[in-house]
């Protein structure tokens, strides 16, 4: 695996939120101190105690459980702000190779309507971005999130250039969601200060990342440089933060090491601070444990007193905020602020007017239901760090949940084909797999994968207990969110209208809730994310956690794979029938392990990514590494062999069986190297190449 | 025995009931209806319900069994054991329908 | 300090209370879980830092020991209340006679401090930094000293701190100094029972002695169907069998003593198992195992005492309105208290 680059460069931004479309709006907005929150017009808020969000001015009139008009909203924000970000860019310029430009998509509920992965596939091809896309769906951390995948695309030399950001929509749903959860403030959201409780906003915000060498070289403006990123889990509470605040801690080290700063070096902080009554003193305590002492003298603001909570997108546009006022010298306000609730931070630059202060380097955080914390440093300068080495990656065990029951052996026995994958997961005792787990109200999807993730764990040896969770990550590949969940949703609506919908089923329909529930109660508490790129996703986060995994100290395993959960279908549901169950690979760092399966250890020895179309560029990629044993005999695993269902269906975990397949014909001895790949018309396509133990054990620099 | 306290006791068996039924069907609460005993406490210990399901209890009630609670710490003082439930729904049966 | 004025520390700001009554024992080895999957009545749901209350009955289905089990990494701890640390650690040594899990016994070496009270969460801020005081119910976390845990019987804000034997004194003395401001006392096992009993929590030496299963104690929710344990044919025995009793909370102007007759319409249906004067509601508390089918609350023609003619009214629990319930660390504070309006501590 080549080294990995990571002198990544901001060259051009776009926004959309409720302070006006366009960067300039919006910096002329937190200039003047201005909110965007509003009493809500555009959907009927009658008998909401509260009436107030930050929408974007001018749009159409949504209407409940109508996913069209979400959607339309969506890709409408999403698009607005991409292209003035390819503009501010100067992409159109930049010679790059449409095959080389990717798009990272965060979105929480995209439309609520058709899969999300969607959105971002329609996108890219708007944009004629024709390299890897795919979507960081991990509710109100996705933008922030999108930044890192697409941090690391660069790294791996995937792209040229990357597009990064995020799409959500102020729907009567989601607004309904969170006052049935008790979190919206009935004034204007005052993060740190009264009264508690937060104000749903919307927009959309895209950044355009490219490598620091070739922005220079195409004399392209660097706004500010990407220095890292941190990623972790909470594994506390489907919508509560862990009050400690260790998960946001977490967080902040992960991004401090991959940047190789110091709390010293950070100037400025923007958080979360959505000011719900949970989130802010957790997460100042999170940024205390993180920053130490240097937390106590840094300012610190939250700039969803001015565009409020914009779910998906509040990571992008709350980074692209903090570019504008970097490039200003000055720091945004926490607006709204009168005077600290208790457990505050010690300077919230609680005033009206953004404050004069020039400073190095920024860090941006954002948390999530579900427990997903995602940090990123942006800095002024880049120092030129040279190429980052890579810690060998293996693949130490796999857990198997589907039709054909729990567990490799079952996998093995129903066969290659179809059988293997058709029909329904057959019951199965949770608490044998998982005794320490309370399962109650977990859906079916987050029962597989948990499941699933337990068993790969438990084949790899790994041991769970006390604080070795703190060092093990998780990334899921969905397509959608489970159906059982989704139709709870749906018809608590229905039956009870918007005021009684199920705050527990809304809790469930954000992509990431399996994997919440996952980490929590395995207490993986390492990095968190969920993907999707529709059918692929499971291969897809596999080689993410690779990437992930190769250039970390502060993680030792990611138990990587996909999930997903057959709608029976109902009145109304155009679903059908297909895959369902997990499949998890746990990658471990370090030379290849003896796993418990059997003694050959399984290394990851490269991985590729690619857009549509692009598969043999992605095992190109794969297999270019350097003292590499010249590419032999590989036998051949495609994603194609294991999907089931008609074509177009969205089955994300056949590409983590195809993987699964390799990895236990690679232990069984039968071959020595093995290709995994996704098939060819996937919006990311994926080149796994791994070796078994016989394969050289050299340290890749 | 007294006619009038055998009918209250029917009653409360009746409410009883169905108080356990929608902590079973709707809550997902993982017990059959005899093992959830009437002054188990709801939240915290007993049967462990959090804020999540404090939210779904409420609408419940209001739709299920017409007893409108508010949603703030007052609603959940009134909401500590499945007993307390069963009070609220009596009261506001015998508040529309006049006392048993 | 009077019995009253101890409840009232407990319900109105923080007591202090030395928990000599409880024994500490410290178990390691690779199979302590299952070990324990097999006497302790709950199901053991429990990560690392997490706690869970329940119960270790004996072969009849009884109650043998009231207690907390947490994770801690590669060990669990027990708090055991009910049966001195020598019967408990035997009944534990024969269960896990092939577990090989090393039970560490700690009754000599270690003391349990506790401190409840609608602020007490204010106390462990002071005494442990602000980090604590989002602890989450039935967690717990090491400290320089000891282990500090929330959990507590008394329905108000509880935490306790698990030090070696020789510091339980000097942290008792710092407790009280600390909470100087925050109006904090010392409070013995009779306030804290009293506590437990208006707030429907376990009192394992009161009605803990009774001949009966958890299912009578209304404790199922402490105890598993799904595995067998110590204890759970009995149980599984009694539930088929259906009880015939059911612990019920009583209230009465007059006097109420544990041990006494209730009868309902002339006829004898009950007997108290566990009393107290409760000064909040200037009534007298009980508990009485009464025949399944009048344990309900709502009746007020039950009667106890001489000639039977003290009017006793049967009741929901908790007693009271916990003043905790309604305090927010987030946004209150001793010190402020006035300046917000608190519903008030009896219920209608």
């Amino acid at each position: 695996m080549r080294a990995a680059c990571r002198d990544v460069v901001v060259s051009g931004m776009g926004a959309v939120c409720a302070l006006g479309r366009g960067q300039e709006a919006l910096w002329k907005a937190i200039e003047e101190g201005r909110d965007g929150i509003e009493p809500i017009r555009r959907f009927s808020t009658d008998g909401f105690r509260v009436r107030t969000g930050a929408v974007v001015a001018d749009c159409a009139s949504l209407v409940t459980l109508d996913p069209n008009s979400t959607e339309r909203l969506c890709r409408g924000f999403a698009e607005d702000a991409a292209l003035e970000a390819m503009r501010d860019a100067g992409v159109e310029r930049s010679g790059a190779l449409p095959a080389r430009m990717g798009l990272v998509f965060g979105t929480g509920l995209g439309g609520l309507g058709r899969p999300i992965h969607l959105l971002a596939e329609d996108l890219a091809r708007r944009l004629g971005l024709r390299g890897p896309c795919l979507t960081v769906s991990t509710a109100c951390s996705s933008s922030t999130g999108a930044i890192g995948v697409a941090r690391d695309l660069l790294a791996n030399d995937a792209v040229d250039l990357v597009l990064a950001g995020g799409s959500d929509v102020l729907s009567p749903e989601v607004f309904a969601g969170f006052h049935a959860l008790g979190v919206l403030s009935p004034a204007k959201c005052a993060p740190f200060s009264r009264p508690l409780g937060t104000t749903m906003g919307e927009g959309a915000g895209f950044v355009v990342l490219e490598r620091a060498s070739s922005a220079r070289e195409r004399g392209a403006r660097v706004r500010v440089f990407v220095s890292g990123y941190g990623l972790s889990g909470d594994a506390f509470h489907e919508t509560s933060p862990d009050p400690t605040g260790s998960g946001v801690e977490r967080a902040v080290r992960g991004a401090l090491a991959d940047a190789a700063l110091t709390p010293g070096d950070i100037g400025y902080v923007n958080v979360h601070g959505s000011g719900t009554e949970a989130n802010d003193p957790s997460e100042w305590r999170g940024i205390q444990r993180g920053l130490g002492q240097r937390a106590l003298q840094l300012p610190l603001s939250s700039t969803k007193g001015a565009l409020g909570h914009a779910q998906g997108a509040a990571g992008v546009l709350e980074a692209i905020v903090t570019v504008l006022a970097m490039e200003h010298g000055v720091v945004p306000p926490t607006l709204h602020y009168a005077g600290p609730r208790p457990h505050s931070p010690a300077d919230p630059v609680g005033e009206p007017r953004p404050r004069a202060l020039v400073y190095e380097h920024a860090l941006c955080l954002n948390s999530a239901f579900g427990g997903a914390n995602a940090a990123v440093i942006l800095s002024r300068s880049g120092r030129v760090r040279g190429a980052a080495p890579r810690r060998p990656v293996n693949l130490a065990g796999v857990g198997l949940v589907g039709p054909y029951g729990l567990g490799v052996r079952q996998f093995l026995d129903a066969g290659r084909r179809g059988d293997a994958a058709q029909g329904r997961v057959p019951p199965f005792s949770f608490e044998q797999i998982v005794p320490t787990a309370e399962s109650r109200g977990l859906d079916p999807m987050s029962r597989f994968l948990t499941a699933s993730a337990a068993l790969s764990l438990a084949d790899a040896g790994v041991p769970r207990r006390g604080r070795t969770g703190d060092r093990i990550g998780l990334f899921v590949g969905a397509s959608r969110p489970s159906p059982s969940s989704a139709r709870e949703f749906r018809q608590s609506i229905e039956e009870r209208g918007l005021r009684g919908l199920s705050a527990a089923a809304f809790t469930r329909i954000v992509l990431n809730a399996p994997a919440g529930f996952c980490s929590k109660l395995l207490s993986l508490r390492g990095p968190l994310t969920t993907i999707t790129t529709g059918p692929g996703s499971g291969l897809v986060a596999i080689a993410l956690a690779a990437e992930f995994l190769s250039t970390r100290e502060e993680v030792d395993w990611i138990v990587a794979g996909a999930a997903s959960e057959q709608d029976p279908g109902g009145p109304g549901d155009a679903s059908r029938p297909g895959a369902e169950g997990a499949a998890c690979m746990t990658l471990g760092a370090g030379p290849a392990l003896g796993s418990g399966a059997a003694e050959a250890g399984v290394r990851v020895e490269g991985w590729g990514f690619a857009g549509r179309g692009g598969l043999s560029d992605a095992i190109a990629r794969a297999r270019c590494s350097p003292g590499a044993a010249p590419a032999g005999a590989e036998a051949l695993f495609s994603e194609s062999d294991w999907v089931v269902g008609e074509p177009g269906s969205e089955d994300p975990v056949a590409s983590a069986l195809a993987c699964a397949a390799a990895v236990l014909a690679l232990q069984e001895g039968g071959v020595e190297r093995a290709l995994v790949t996704s098939s060819a018309d996937r919006a990311t396509t994926v080149a796994l190449l791994l070796s078994s133990r016989g394969a050289s054990n050299e340290r890749r620099s | 025995m007294n006619a009038g306290l055998e009918r209250m006791i029917e009653q409360r068996e009746g409410i009883l009931a169905e108080v356990r039924h929608m902590l079973i069907e709707k809550l997902r609460i993982e017990r059959e209806p005899d093992e959830i005993d009437p002054d188990t406490a709801l939240f915290g210990s007993g049967l462990g319900l959090d804020s999540i399901d404090a939210v779904e209890l409420l609408v419940c009630l209001a739709a299920d069994f017409d007893v409108k609670l508010p949603d703030d710490t007052m609603g959940r003082a009134g909401m500590r054991t499945v007993n307390s439930i069963v009070d609220l729904i009596l009261a506001r049966r015998e508040a529309v329908l006049g006392p048993a | 300090m009077g019995l009253h004025e101890e409840v009232a520390a407990i319900r109105n700001s923080v007591a202090v209370s030395r928990m000599d009554h409880v024994n500490a024992l410290r178990l390691r080895g690779a199979r302590t879980y299952p070990a324990l999957d097999r006497v302790i009545a709950a199901d053991l749901h429990l990560r690392d830092g997490q706690m869970i209350q329940s119960l270790i009955l004996d072969q009849e289905g009884r109650l043998f020991a009231d207690v907390y089990l947490g994770c801690d990494d590669e060990e669990f701890f027990l708090l055991a209340e009910g049966p001195v640390a020598t019967d408990l650690v035997a009944v534990l040594a024969r269960q896990f006679t092939t577990d090989g899990v090393e039970i560490v016994d700690q009754s000599a070496t270690h003391g349990l401090v506790m401190i409840n009270g609608p602020y007490a969460w204010e106390l462990l801020g002071l005494l442990a930094g602000p980090d604590i005081v989002g602890l989450p119910y039935h967690t717990f976390f090491h400290f320089d000293g000891g282990i500090g845990f929330r959990a507590g019987k008394t329905g108000e804000y509880g935490y306790g701190l698990l030090v070696p034997r020789e510091n339980v004194d000097g942290l008792v003395a710092r407790l009280l100094e600390l909470g100087a401001g925050l109006d904090v006392a010392g409070a013995g096992l009779e306030a804290l029972d009293q506590c437990a009993l208006e707030n429907g929590y376990l009192s394992i030496r009161r009605e803990g002695r009774e001949p009966v299963t958890p299912i009578e104690l209304q404790l199922q929710w402490r105890v598993s169907y799904r595995k067998q344990y110590l204890g759970s044919e009995a149980l599984v025995r009694r539930r088929r069998e259906g009880p015939r009793q059911r612990l019920t909370y009583l209230v009465s102007k007059s006097p109420l003593e544990t041990g006494s007759e209730v009868t309902l319409e002339e006829r004898p249906v009950g007997r108290i198992v566990n009393s107290g004067y409760c000064a909040l509601r200037e009534d007298w508390t009980a508990l009485a195992l009464l025949d399944i089918h009048f344990a309900h609350p709502g009746i007020g023609a039950f009667r106890t005492g001489d000639e039977r003619r003290a009017e006793v009214r049967s009741v929901s629990a908790p007693l009271l309105n916990n003043r905790s319930l309604h305090v927010s660390p987030q946004i209150h504070s001793y010190a402020t208290r006035h300046e917000f309006v608190f519903p008030p501590l009896l219920r209608p």
